[in-house]
Parts: structure tokens; sequence; C-alpha cells
């Protein structure tokens, strides 16, 4: 059980390299060198202007530690099948709980330590603070977040607590009443507070620490945790475990019957109903167009909208076009006796009327940003054209090329 | 002859996993493809179904070959996979709609049919669901209304009774025979030798991607005469003298 868990541990930091190479890219870097400049200088800016005795700052302290040991999750690194195959190991799995929790908590409290240190300025000006207090705070955040994983691990055994109380009382309400105490009293009785707590916390623990697990909450949870860890991923590059599940929209129904389920008209079915289904591709289209809006709601001028319309409806067009693929896979489109003569086709006028509603929302919001006429309909006329030759010459070459 | 492979050798790379194939279907017939895990029976479904290309040898149905005829071989088959194959995208209605789409069916008389199955099935409730949400039973069921609304010549049925229930298996037994009656040829892979034994016509024996025997359970009984009197004991002992 210890190896396993070093060895779990050991291929999730290579997974995490490896994505973080693709988040880490040169531009993002850049980009974020200059957005962390730029709040500093505000930061320090703004701390000039303060002093002890405004009323507003503690609030703030306030809500800035209670968001701060609400990040960083418990990381259990188990895994779908094993329910079935640790099943007789349940015993030591607990020791592998353990391990696993003080992983996480020293991951949480690197990045208390770093909102803590950030704080710091901020609470010397605005409370006249000693060392002795802000030490305090550091402890306080650092043992509130030890309680905060804690009723993650509590979770993962069947013991009949309620899961809202447990969730409401150690996540929420302790974390909040502890901190109100150290900002609006003294910061060393909230320390001392946190770690009364903590000690009772420990001793339940202790006392259920042999109890049966529940292993579907446990396996949830990491999941839950990992999807949403590859989707952040995801933004940046292709995670192929991240598969979003199909959303029905039954809203768009009413449109998508309007393709009668006829023989010639099989491929329009299928591509309708799986671009504006599938997450991956609808989203897409969605995050582009909106991307595009609102972009082009905020720039003025008479070429650059113009370039923005063309390069969006080309990106977006770009992007939809290996959806043609989509259904390869499926055995079933090798089996069926499909006439194959109009799958392209059908293709084009799916991916044409997409092209077209985005280029109309984009052509509106042109016409609100910039009130020009001229503009608008140079726009208008360019958009045609172009979403003309993409239909007409573009998609197919790129779908032979594949 | 609804189905007639011959001579085929065939695989998923360069080594072969059959090897030298020959057997047939006739009209109206239900064979039974028996075989252990790894024997071959889903490569040469997969070969039937066109999914793998045979190196050598020829597969017809119906006089047709996917060479000469890819659209008229192709519409004579429905195929029930080993493990469902679902649009995650398209709902229970749909994928029906995309069934009777692609067998050029009479929508009104294939929706008839539909329901009824549906009915049978206990799916009839379910028609706007996600199928590809559904449980592994349920999924079958699927499947097989799919299948079974297409009217195809030629039905390629690869382990259908794991995951469904007794009443579903009853019920997927008639089917089967209804199809028969109607003129229909059913090729059937499958482990549950006790419930082949007592409906299929004959026996396709697949071992090692070679054909051990064929033949009706009367036949086996005479070319094995001291197996035993079930198609069960009959293979338990061949595929024992196999191994040995």
């Amino acid at each position: 059980m210890k190896t396993l868990f070093k060895t779990r541990l050991s291929h999730h930091l290579m997974e995490l390299a490896k994505y973080l190479r693709y988040v880490l890219n040169d531009f993002f870097v850049i980009a974020m060198m200059f957005f962390v400049g730029g709040l500093g200088y505000e930061y320090s800016n703004l701390l000039k202007t303060l002093h002890p005795g405004l009323a507003w700052t503690n609030w703030v302290i306030l809500i800035v530690l209670f968001l701060s040991v609400q990040i960083g999750r418990y990381a259990t690194f188990l895994k779908q099948p094993d329910y079935v195959f640790l099943l007789p190991e349940e015993y030591s799995l607990h020791q592998y709980l353990k391990q696993s929790f003080n992983y996480s908590l020293l991951m949480a409290g690197i990045i208390q330590i770093l909102v803590w240190f950030i704080l710091l300025p901020f609470i010397e000006v605005t409370n006249h603070a000693n060392n002795i207090d802000l030490i305090s705070y550091l402890i306080m955040i650092l043992v509130i977040k030890f309680i905060w994983l804690s009723s993650n691990l509590m979770g993962g055994y069947r013991i009949n607590i309620y899961k809202f109380n447990r969730t409401f009382l150690l996540k929420w309400l302790l974390p909040f009443i502890t901190i109100s105490v150290a900002v609006f009293v003294n910061p060393l009785l909230g320390c001392l507070i946190s770690i009364i707590f903590a000690i009772a916390v420990q001793f339940k623990l202790n006392q259920w620490s042999h109890s049966s697990l529940d292993w579907l909450f446990l396996i949830n949870n990491e999941e839950k945790r990992m999807h949403d860890l590859y989707q952040f991923f995801n933004l940046f590059t292709d995670v192929p475990k991240v598969n979003p599940k199909p959303k029905r929209r039954k809203y768009l129904d009413r449109i998508l019957n309007q393709i009668h389920p006829t023989q010639k008209n099989i491929y329009l079915y299928l591509y309708s109903r799986g671009i504006s289904r599938d997450s991956k591709f609808s989203n897409l289209y969605l995050r582009l167009t909106i991307i595009g809006m609102v972009l082009l709601l905020f720039i003025h001028g008479e070429a650059l909208p113009l370039f923005l319309n063309v390069l969006f409806i080309y990106m977006i067009g770009f992007q939809l076009i290996p959806f043609y693929f989509h259904f390869d896979d499926n055995v079933f489109m090798h089996i069926y006796p499909l006439d194959q003569t109009n799958q392209i086709q059908s293709f084009e006028r799916i991916i044409t009327g997409l092209l077209l509603f985005s280029s109309i929302l984009f052509w509106i919001v042109s016409f609100i940003a910039n009130l020009s006429v001229i503009t608008s309909i140079l726009i208008l006329i360019i958009d045609l054209v172009e979403i003309y030759i993409f239909k007409r010459f573009y998609i197919r070459k790129r779908i032979q090329k594949n | 002859m609804a189905l007639n492979v011959s001579h085929v050798v065939g695989g998923y790379s360069q080594i072969p996993v059959l090897k030298d194939i020959s057997f047939d279907v006739k009209d109206g017939e239900l064979v039974g493809l028996i075989g252990l895990n790894g024997a071959g029976k889903s490569t040469t479904i997969n070969h039937i179904i066109g999914i793998l290309k045979p190196f050598s040898g020829t597969i017809m149905i119906n006089g047709k070959t996917i060479e000469n005829d890819n659209r008229d071989y192709k519409k004579q088959i429905a195929y029930i996979p080993e493990i469902p194959v679902l649009y995650p995208e398209l709902t229970l209605k749909e994928h029906l709609e995309m069934t009777m789409m692609a067998y050029h069916l009479n929508h009104t008389q294939a929706w008839k049919e539909a329901k009824r199955l549906l009915r049978i099935f206990r799916l009839d409730n379910k028609l706007n669901w996600f199928p590809a949400n559904f449980s592994k039973g349920m999924k079958q069921k699927v499947m097989i209304v799919c299948a079974f609304i297409t009217n195809a010549k030629l039905f390629i049925i690869d382990e259908p009774f794991l995951g469904l229930d007794p009443l579903a298996v009853s019920d997927l037994i008639d089917l089967i025979k209804q199809q028969k009656q109607k003129g229909s040829s059913i090729l059937m892979s499958t482990h549950v030798l006790d419930t082949a034994e007592r409906f299929c016509d004959r026996f396709v024996l697949i071992h090692g991607g070679k054909i051990r025997t064929e033949g009706t359970l009367e036949q086996l009984r005479k070319k094995f005469p001291h197996a035993g009197s079930s198609l069960n004991d009959i293979y338990l002992s061949l595929a024992r003298d196999d191994r040995q």
C-alpha cells in the first residue's frame, strides 16, 4: 500500500508535468508576468493610501482568508476499478488515505502560505499587527485547512453523519467563525479556537479510522477532481480524458425536426444532431462565437472589425471541419448500406448554416459598436463572400486532404 | 445460400487469426458459431460485416461480395455487436430513425414494428432518452430492436444473451424464430451452449482460427460418439482434446 501511493503520486506528477508544459507556454507566461506585475503595482499603490481604522479593510481580510481556505482539495488518486481490485485490501487502505491526506495538506498549505504572504502588508498596514498576530493568522489558516480536508476524509468513512452537516460545519461555519474572531477580536484567540477544533476533529478521526470505506464517494470525489483539472488543461491543449457527455438540448428539437428523416437526408440528420449535442464541438462553436462578439463589441474602426469578422468566421469553420470524421469510429457507419455521395454536401450545409448564424451575430454586434452604415454593409458583403468560398471550395479540400 | 464463407484467411495485422475458414449458412437457417474466447468468432464476424478484409478467400451473401457490390452486400446484413455501439449524441428514437433511413425502410411500417418491439423490451417510454446512458442489458435491447426492424436477409448476432434478463432472452429467441420463418438466416456466436443447443439448426465449432467441425447436433453426436450427448459435453471434450 505504501508503494501504491508512491506509484500513484509519481504517475500523477508526471501527468501534471506533461500538461503543465502546455499550460506554461511562452505566451501564457508572458501574459501572466504582465498581469501579475500590473496587479502588484496596483496593490502597492493601494497600500500607500491605507491607514488603520478603515471600516471595510477587516472585511476584506475575512473574505480573502475565508475564500483561500476553500482552495485545495483532497486528492486520493483512487481509480474506478479500485473498488473491485483493492476491495480485499480495504483495511490497509486507511494508511493509503492518510498518506494522500498528508500530500493534499502539503499542497493546500503552500497555497495558504502564499495567500498569507500576499496579505501580510495589508494586515500590517491596516491593523498595526505585530509579529505574533501575523504568525497566528498563518497557523490559523493552516489548521483550518487541516479541518477542511479532514471533512473530506471523514466523508470516505461509512459513518452515519449527514454529509450536509459535515460540509456545512467543517468547511463553512467553523472557518467563518474562527476567522471572524481572529479578524475582529484577536488573531491569537482565533488561532487557539481553531487548534481546539482541530484536536477534536483528529480525535474523532482516530475513532473512525477503522470503519469501512465509502468507495463510491471516494472514487466519485477523485474523478470529479481530476475531471475539473483536465477541464482546465483542456483550455490549453486536447486532453483525451475529457470526454464531455453530450447534452440533450431539447429546445433545439424544433429546429432539428425540420430535417425530415428520409434516405437522402441521412447525413444531414446525423451531422445536425451530432454537432448540436456533442459537447466538444458545440462548446467550441459557442465559445468562439461569444469571444468574437465580445471582441467586436469593444473594437471600433473600419478595417479592424472587418478583419476580425473574417478571422473569426474562418476560425469557427476551420475548427468544425474535423467533425466530418466524428462518426467514422462507429461500426454501423460501415455496415449500414449508406449512399455516401451526399455526405460532404450535407456536412457543408450544416457548417454553412452555423457560419451564417455566427456572421449575423457578428454583424449585429459590429453595427452596434460602430454605428456606421458603410462599415456594416462592407462587413456583410465580405462575410457572405467568405462563407461562400469556404463552402464551395475550402471544406471539401480540407476533408479530402485528411 | 445466404452466407458463404470460403477459404478465408484473415486477421487484424499481418499475422492471420483465421486460418482457411469455410462454412455456410443456408436460407432460413440458424447457425451457431461456437468457440472459446480468442478462438476467432468475433474475428470471423468482423470479416463478414466488412470491418476486416480477408487476406485471401471470399465471403458471399446471396451471391454478392463486398468487392463487387458493397451496398447490396451490406443492405442484407443486420448486426448486433457483442458490446453495444451507440451514438452518444442521439436519442433512442433517433437511433431507430437512423436505422430506418439507412435501410430504406417504410417509416410507417417500420415504426409499427418498432413500437411492438419496444413494448416487448419495455423501452417504449424511453424514446427521448440517450441510450448511451442505459445499462448494459438495456443497451443490448436497443441494438436488438434496431436490428430486428430491418427485415435483413442475414442477421449476425454476437453473444446476444450476455447481460439480458431471462425474459428478454426468451423474447429474443422468439424474435429469432419469427425472422427464420420469414426466411431470414441467422449466424449467432455464443458461449451459452445449452440455449444454443435447443434452437440452433446447425453448429460451426471454431478453434484456434480453424473450423474444428460442423453439423447438426445429430451429426456431431455421430462423429464423436464417446464425447457425450449434449452440445456442452461434445464441445468440452473437443476443446480439451485440442489443448493436449
